[in-house]
């Protein structure tokens, strides 16, 4: 609880101020989370971990490669997107992270995702992937608190909403160029051979 | 009657009914059991080769393995923070959607500049145009470490062009000096200097011809072939 204090305190007084304190670099919502500011002054110091990759490179380049226009990609571009996807991963996670606290639960749930890329522009782009679930989310307490109107003791269960609207488009959408995936290992295995001999002149 | 009875009589016709009859059923039994088993072969091998591996391949392929994203998530959260599996579902499909969403912008940068490969920089440059500034400076920082850890393995590769180098220092002072460099020159050079003047000018007072296919042949001769006629022109002056 002491903690809870301090948070809604540091919170409090940096919604006051409203100002970035020495990182004007800081998007504003990053600068009124001191978590977050915490964690891009951490990036700084650590980006020069090379030895604890979290993400495979082989995996990044076949994702960029699912895209048909894609054709040949250096050597050095999984390698900072291995990096990029981490610290992406960090950004989300901490944003949705606020959000279940607001709602004073410890679980973090699909809903506070939502909530965090709805409550950002840079992730508009992950809107088709994260839909909105407020209106369910709404429904769902309405549904909870209605009495029975029949009452004769006939009880009915009502399911959780399960359904992912995005879910299938997303399917579909992969899945096209997947099919493709074949000449593009090709390309790939190519695209190595070149980067390595290019490697090997410089 | 009559045809029955000479049948009768005949042995031999006996015989060859029975071949008839061992015939007609040998020949049908093989045909329908092979088709029946090749049939069943082709439709078996044809259902498992085609159904399985691809679904499998593609699940696999488009999304980060959700072990690394976990990781990293728990690495972010606090202790006692608690996450759905749908949460970290939504989080491996924004992965794949980031890299898709960055790559693609990258990728319009370099075909409008009629390049084939995307490098660090374009993924750069397409992160500070998507609003993920504030990543690229720590990625800048990154990439610069990580092409510094690079360079340190090539200055190993680089043992070779030393070794080229010397190789190539030999060949050039083979060609500057004679055939044997490997004496001190200074000496020696005289000498063969010597040794050519006096060779060359019994040559061209022989043979002023073959004085000439001598000089393409070495440079010591034709420096002193060279020698020779600049000493005519004083002659003619005289």
């Amino acid at each position: 609880m002491a903690e809870n204090n301090n948070n809604n305190g540091d919170n409090m007084n940096n919604d006051n101020h409203q100002q970035p304190p020495s990182y004007s670099q800081l998007p504003p919502m990053a600068s009124s989370n001191p978590q977050l500011r915490n964690y891009w002054i951490e990036q700084m110091e650590t980006v020069s971990d090379f030895k604890n990759r979290q993400l495979p490179l082989a995996r990044i380049k076949k994702i960029m490669k699912a895209d048909p226009d894609v054709h040949m990609v250096s050597a050095e571009a999984p390698i900072i997107f291995a990096k990029a996807c981490e610290m992406f991963i960090v950004d989300l996670t901490m944003r949705s992270w606020l959000k279940a606290e607001e709602n004073k639960r410890h679980t973090l749930q699909k809903s506070d995702i939502s909530n965090a890329v709805a409550s950002s522009f840079t992730y508009d782009f992950l809107l088709d992937v994260v839909p909105k679930d407020e209106s369910i989310a709404t429904a769902d307490p309405g549904f909870v608190a209605m009495p029975h109107p029949d009452g004769g003791g006939v009880p009915q269960y009502y399911y959780p909403p399960g359904v992912v609207m995005g879910t299938p488009m997303v399917g579909s959408g992969m899945y096209a160029p997947s099919q493709a995936w074949p000449a593009a290992a090709g390309d790939g295995e190519d695209d190595a051979e070149d980067n390595g001999g290019n490697g090997g002149g410089n | 009657m009559e045809r029955g009875a000479p049948f009768s009589h005949y042995q031999l016709p006996k015989s060859i009914s029975e071949l008839n009859l061992d015939q007609h059923s040998n020949n049908p039994t093989p045909m329908t059991s092979s088709v029946v088993v090749a049939g069943a072969g082709d439709k078996n091998n044809g259902i498992v080769v085609q159904q399985q591996p691809p679904c499998v391949a593609r699940e696999q392929d488009q999304y980060m393995p959700i072990a690394n994203v976990i990781r990293i998530m728990r690495k972010t959260l606090p202790s006692h923070a608690k996450i759905s599996d749908d949460a970290k579902e939504t989080i491996q499909e924004c992965v794949s959607e980031y890299i898709s969403f960055v790559t693609g912008e990258a990728n319009e940068r370099c075909q409008r500049e009629q390049r084939k490969t995307i490098t660090a920089e374009d993924i750069l440059w397409a992160m500070s145009k998507l609003g993920f500034d504030n990543y690229v400076d720590p990625l800048t920082v990154f990439i610069n470490r990580y092409r510094e850890i690079e360079t340190d393995r090539g200055s190993a590769l680089r043992g070779e062009p030393p070794s080229l180098r010397q190789t190539y220092g030999g060949n050039g002072i083979g060609f500057h000096g004679p055939s044997h460099g490997l004496p001190p020159p200074g000496p020696y050079g005289y000498g063969m200097l010597d040794q050519s003047m006096v060779m060359g000018g019994g040559r061209y007072y022989q043979n002023g011809s073959s004085g000439q296919d001598e000089s393409s042949v070495g440079g010591g001769s034709s420096s002193s072939i060279n020698g020779m006629p600049a000493f005519d022109h004083y002659g003619q002056y005289k």
